[in-house]
């Protein structure tokens, strides 16, 4: 990724002088201690003490060191010493340990330097890598080889044309199509998607399917990315998916029916299928599409009988997760009752709070008596890419007139930490607590929970006349989309806009040792088959032709 | 409130300082104290005050990390809400008892 912002002409000043080397090496040296501090802390329990560091001018203990990258001087920020250190001694740099960012005293700000960078996120990665182990192999991460490309890569980058690195377009409305346009523009917002289709993987015009989604996203991106501010229409990709939905049974075909106005999270169930349905590598199972491997997760599900103890789990695919804002037990447990605003995470915590079901509701395989049961749902896998779901609209009813929506706010971070909410912490946590231990609820470093928002859905209005917006966010800047209108926006108009659907993207995708999709090895296996029998071909050719020669000289 | 500047409480307030710091006790508060601000939406408010303080500032010569700081700093402190706040409070207490017993 480029740095955010001007780099610092100090430091690039230095590059490739001993001068930055050994500040590179001091910077690696606390990082280092930093991440080391900070994951055995938490994953050893038993705390221990260990010695901090003090401000060389205050001699208060310091809890977030800022360090000289010149001298061994360690000081505070909020009362200015360090700033105090580097101003008096003329030495131009130091770094806050916590969070690895430098401060250059003549630029007196802040600054990004790519070398620097580099080395804080290899130190995270391996961080990463080192403090987490699997339960059950005890065997430590795959280690993270960045890529470089080879001389094939660099021959199609060299080939290929360089496109600005954003887009953006409104989307017009084709008659009460802002569930469409809206969903469109979180597509367009993903980046997963985005580097899938600008990366060529699905090429519309080298494409043979009928009613293909996945072409359409093609086109769509395309359109998105040609330069083009003007608003676009996309009928194509309406109509295909309303033959696609129609020609895919009963179920999916009631939903595009006719021109009134849709639910966006249907639609954007039926766009995920029709898109998985169309693409590569498309399988019934383990699935590792582009769909699904953009926002495919697993949910764990246990359930308690109180009869025999039995415990029933499973663990079933999620492409989302939906939540309820106001729980049918108000007021219950942990006292987060009404009187508390409705949270992302609220949500999220009643949703994986164990549930007791009623004795009717449970027949218990293992004593094969219906029974009170306790049922608790988790996360099992997370999906690179998470999506949220708050049900707003509620049919008590199948008659259409009964439906009511909930205009209840619900507050949502800009940046998430699922930890807490995985079956991994679920057990860590219960395990604490038989055992009495305070590794509750650690499951690694936080890097492997942490996501960043991009996109929100909203739905503004009644339940019939309501109107679809959305809100995306290229880097630090938020746009907001209403069908044809772009504008400019703030991450504080986002997160007060009511939210339908939340998306957010993992920050550190993980990662496993490369292997071919069999898709693609079928196909170059085929290739090298077609290449051998063209070569037999070539090869019996030429033997004719010896034949032919010989006779030839033969024959004078 | 008394004062930490004040002599006779500085010395108090170094040594629990750093009692609190060495035991990992200050890591753990300050981890729930910040997701408790990121829950109720204090990081992102002061994130977005931030940024839009910058934003107007221009690009030429632009606003420094302190300067910015020093600008959102009255606003951030008096926004804190008061739940979390006292929450934070009692969790302070309860760590002094503690200490005081042994
Ligand atoms: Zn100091
Ligand atoms: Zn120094
Ligand atoms: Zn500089
Ligand atoms: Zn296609
Ligand atoms: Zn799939
Ligand atoms: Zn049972």
């Amino acid at each position: 990724m480029q740095h955010p912002g001007p780099s610092c002409t100090h430091l690039a000043d230095l590059d490739g002088e001993e001068e930055k080397e050994v500040m590179l090496r001091t910077y690696k040296k606390i990082v280092t201690w930093r991440l080391q501090r900070v994951n055995e802390a938490v994953s050893l329990g038993k705390r221990r003490r260990v010695s901090s560091p003090t401000c060389g001018t205050c001699g208060v203990t310091l809890s977030r060191p800022f360090v000289c990258l010149s001298c061994s001087y360690t000081g505070c920020w909020m009362e200015g010493h360090v700033y105090g250190h580097l101003r008096e001694s003329g030495h131009g740099f130091c770094v806050d340990a916590r969070t690895g960012s430098i401060f250059c005293m003549e630029c007196d700000d802040f600054v990004y330097d790519q070398s620097f960078k580099n080395v804080y996120e290899s130190l995270l990665t391996n961080a990463g890598e080192k403090y987490t182990t699997f339960r059950l192999s005890r065997m430590t991460r795959e280690a993270y080889k960045p890529w470089i490309p080879d001389y094939k890569d660099t021959g199609a980058l060299d080939k290929s044309v360089s496109l600005p690195c954003q887009g953006r377009r409104g989307l017009l409305n084709l008659g009460q199509t802002c569930y469409l346009n809206s969903i469109l523009q979180s597509f367009l917002a993903n980046p997963l998607l985005r580097n899938y289709f600008l990366s060529d993987k699905h090429n519309f015009k080298a494409c043979k399917n009928k009613d293909c989604t996945c072409c359409e996203m093609d086109k769509l991106f395309s359109e998105i990315y040609s330069g083009d501010s003007k608003p676009f229409g996309p009928t194509s990709f309406l109509s295909t998916t309303w033959r696609a939905s129609s020609s895919s049974g009963p179920a999916s075909s009631e939903l595009c029916a006719g021109y009134a106005q849709q639910d966006a999270h249907e639609f954007f169930i039926s766009a995920l299928n029709q898109i998985h349905a169309t693409a590569k590598g498309s399988t019934k199972a383990s699935c590792i599409c582009i769909v699904h491997t953009t926002f495919d997760g697993s949910l764990h599900s246990e359930v308690r009988c109180e009869r025999c103890g039995n415990v029933n789990a499973t663990s079933d695919p999620m492409m989302d997760i939906s939540l309820e804002i106001e729980g049918k037990h108000m007021g219950g447990h942990g006292g987060r009752g009404d009187g508390e605003e409705a949270t992302l995470l609220s949500c999220l915590r009643r949703y994986t709070h164990p549930e007791r079901l009623g004795a009717n509701d449970y027949s218990c395989p293992k004593c094969g008596k219906n029974s009170h049961a306790s049922k608790r749902l988790s996360i099992h896998r997370l999906p690179p890419v998470l999506s949220f779901q708050f049900k707003r609209f509620e049919h008590p009813t199948s008659d259409k007139s009964s439906a009511r929506k909930i205009e209840k706010r619900v507050r949502f971070p800009s940046t998430l930490n699922m930890a807490e909410f995985t079956t991994l912490a679920q057990r860590n946590s219960s395990e604490g607590k038989v055992n009495g231990t305070s590794r509750a609820t650690y499951a690694g470093p936080a890097s492997m929970y942490e996501y960043d928002l991009f996109s929100v859905v909203c739905h503004e209005g009644s339940i019939d006349n309501g109107h679809y917006t959305c809100f995306t966010r290229h880097q630090d800047e938020w746009y907001r989309y209403d069908d044809d209108k772009v504008t400019h926006s703030t991450l504080g108009d986002c997160l007060a806009s009511q939210a339908y659907m939340c998306f957010y993207v993992k920050r550190h995708l993980d990662y496993k040792p490369y292997v071919l999709p069999s898709y693609i090895q079928a196909r170059e296996a085929e290739m090298q088959k077609e290449k051998e029998r063209e070569l037999q071909k070539m090869r019996e050719m030429q033997a004719m032709e010896r034949e032919v020669d010989d006779e030839l000289l033969a024959s004078i | 409130m008394p004062s930490r500047n004040d002599p006779a409480n500085s010395a108090l307030y170094t040594q629990l300082h750093r009692r609190m710091v060495e035991s990992g006790e200050w890591d753990r508060l300050s981890t729930i104290f910040s997701q408790r601000l990121t829950e109720t939406g204090w990081v992102d408010d002061v994130h977005h005050r931030s940024k839009e303080i910058a934003r107007s500032a221009g690009s030429e010569p632009g606003k420094t990390v302190r300067q910015i700081m020093t600008d959102v700093q009255e606003y951030a402190e008096g926004s804190v809400p008061a739940s979390v706040r006292q929450g934070l409070m009692a969790l302070i207490r309860q760590y002094l008892d503690s200490q005081i017993d042994k």
